[in-house]
């Protein structure tokens, strides 16, 4: 560089003093210019630019699958939902379904009950008007015996002395002609 | 009393040809002697036994010592019995058949003797010296007296003047009911005499002693209702406390005031 550096003060030096226009270049500066212009372009066309554009397709590649891979996902959350949002109108029609049913358990297994309690009621009244009913049966009959016995043993001892042999004897001739004839 | 025609017509024909008084004597011996071994009982009672051997075996037991007829009667009466334990009854029921037989040919012989009748009381009577005496009906209900034990007490009791009838059907009662119901058996002996002669005993409670008259006019009125004979046996029982209570056989004709207070009773309770 410093050669060439020298090399166009050189030349403009001389120029100046050959040419009265510094502005328009030596032709050999034109020439050198544009062998390594072509070189550099033949160096980097070579070397640096399929490494860039490969650099690039990866990169782009890269961003594509990366977007497919997004589209997948967000269908299939797409899908996702709509399943759950299924699921939960199921769910919804399944609870209704079941709180309708546990309603109706409800008042049927009330009013068995009710049943059941005003049957067990109307036994223990019944069993209860039985054992009343039993009770003074007894206590009735218990009395009658009681009377009974009381009347028929008082009869007894007045009917005993109030017998003697006249009256037996009445009773014994009473007892022969109450006998049936054949 | 379920005999064979076969023991029916032997004993008639013993009525008529043997001592009777020495066979019944032989057949009460050896009815009791059957009731205290059950070997002989079971043997007599067997039914494939031929008769051969059984008249030899009783011939065998009492020694050649017994009237030919009263053997036969002892082989077809206890023919009669199904089981061992029946020959005993059986062999009774024979000795009360000829009893009775031989006192029904005494009443038609009129011989005098004791007829039929005659064997009723005596049996009623002794069924009543049972029934009657505490003593007599305890020694006999106590099982730790043995049957011949019993015998002997009332064989001694009997003594040597009782007809022979009797005195062999009440001892042998001992060896049929073991003492107990000596009684009852005996009475039921006599309703059997008394049916014979189409009669039947009447027991008759009162509650107080009754004079002949009236009892002539009650055994009067209960023949006619019975259709039969009445033979009366009197008691009086205060408990019935007045009237009558008649048994004939099963039949009660309970008249007596106690019967009523208990029916008044049993209406008031029953109302």
């Amino acid at each position: 560089m410093h050669h060439q550096m020298s090399a166009v003060i050189l030349a403009a030096s001389e120029g100046a003093a050959e040419h009265s226009n510094p502005l328009i270049p030596e032709p050999a500066e034109l020439i050198w210019g544009a062998v390594c212009f072509l070189l550099l372009l033949l160096v980097a066309s070579r070397l640096i630019f399929p490494r860039v554009n490969k650099t690039f397709a990866d990169r782009s590649t890269n961003i594509e699958g990366k977007l497919t891979e997004a589209e997948r996902q967000r269908a299939e959350a797409a899908e996702l939902l709509r399943r759950q949002e299924a699921l939960l109108h199921e769910a919804r029609v399944e609870g209704q379904k079941i709180v309708e049913q546990a309603r109706s358990n409800a008042d049927r297994l009330e009013d068995e009950l009710r049943l059941q309690a005003e049957d067990k009621a109307q036994r223990i009244l019944e069993r209860a008007q039985e054992q009343i009913g039993a009770e003074r049966d007894r206590a009735l009959s218990t009395l009658k015996n009681e009377v009974g016995v009381l009347a028929v043993d008082l009869a007894t001892r007045v009917v005993g002395d109030s017998l003697d042999r006249e009256r037996q004897l009445r009773l014994v001739d009473q007892y022969i002609s109450e006998l049936p004839r054949s | 009393m379920s005999l064979s025609p076969k023991t029916v017509s032997l004993v008639e024909l013993t009525a008529q040809s043997a001592p009777v008084d020495s066979v019944l004597s032989e057949l009460g011996a050896f009815t009791r002697a059957v009731g205290a071994s059950p070997l002989l009982a079971r043997t007599l009672a067997q039914a494939d036994l031929p008769e051969e051997n059984k008249k030899a075996l009783v011939s065998d037991v009492v020694g050649g010592g017994f009237a030919p007829q009263t053997v036969d009667l002892i082989v077809s009466g206890a023919s009669n019995a199904s089981d061992s334990r029946s020959v005993v009854s059986a062999l009774f029921d024979a000795l009360s058949e000829l009893s009775f037989v031989s006192a029904e040919r005494t009443t038609a012989s009129s011989s005098g003797g004791h007829d039929l009748k005659a064997v009723e009381q005596q049996l009623l009577d002794m069924a009543d010296i049972v029934s009657n005496s505490e003593e007599l009906r305890d020694a006999f209900a106590n099982p730790g007296i043995g049957d011949e034990a019993k015998v002997k007490v009332l064989a001694e009791l009997l003594g040597s003047r009782t007809p022979v009838a009797l005195r062999e059907m009440s001892l042998t009662a001992i060896s049929l009911t073991h003492g107990r119901g000596v009684d009852a058996l005996l009475r039921e002996r006599a309703e059997l005499a008394a049916s014979r002669r189409n009669a039947a005993i009447a027991v008759i409670r009162s509650a107080v002693e009754l004079d002949d008259a009236r009892k002539q006019r009650l055994l009067a009125a209960l023949s006619s209702t019975a259709g039969r004979d009445i033979e009366g046996r009197f008691l009086v029982d205060s408990t019935i406390i007045g009237s009558l209570v008649v048994r004939i056989g099963d039949e009660v004709l309970d008249g007596s005031v106690r019967h009523k207070l208990q029916q008044a009773r049993e209406a008031l309770v029953g109302a």
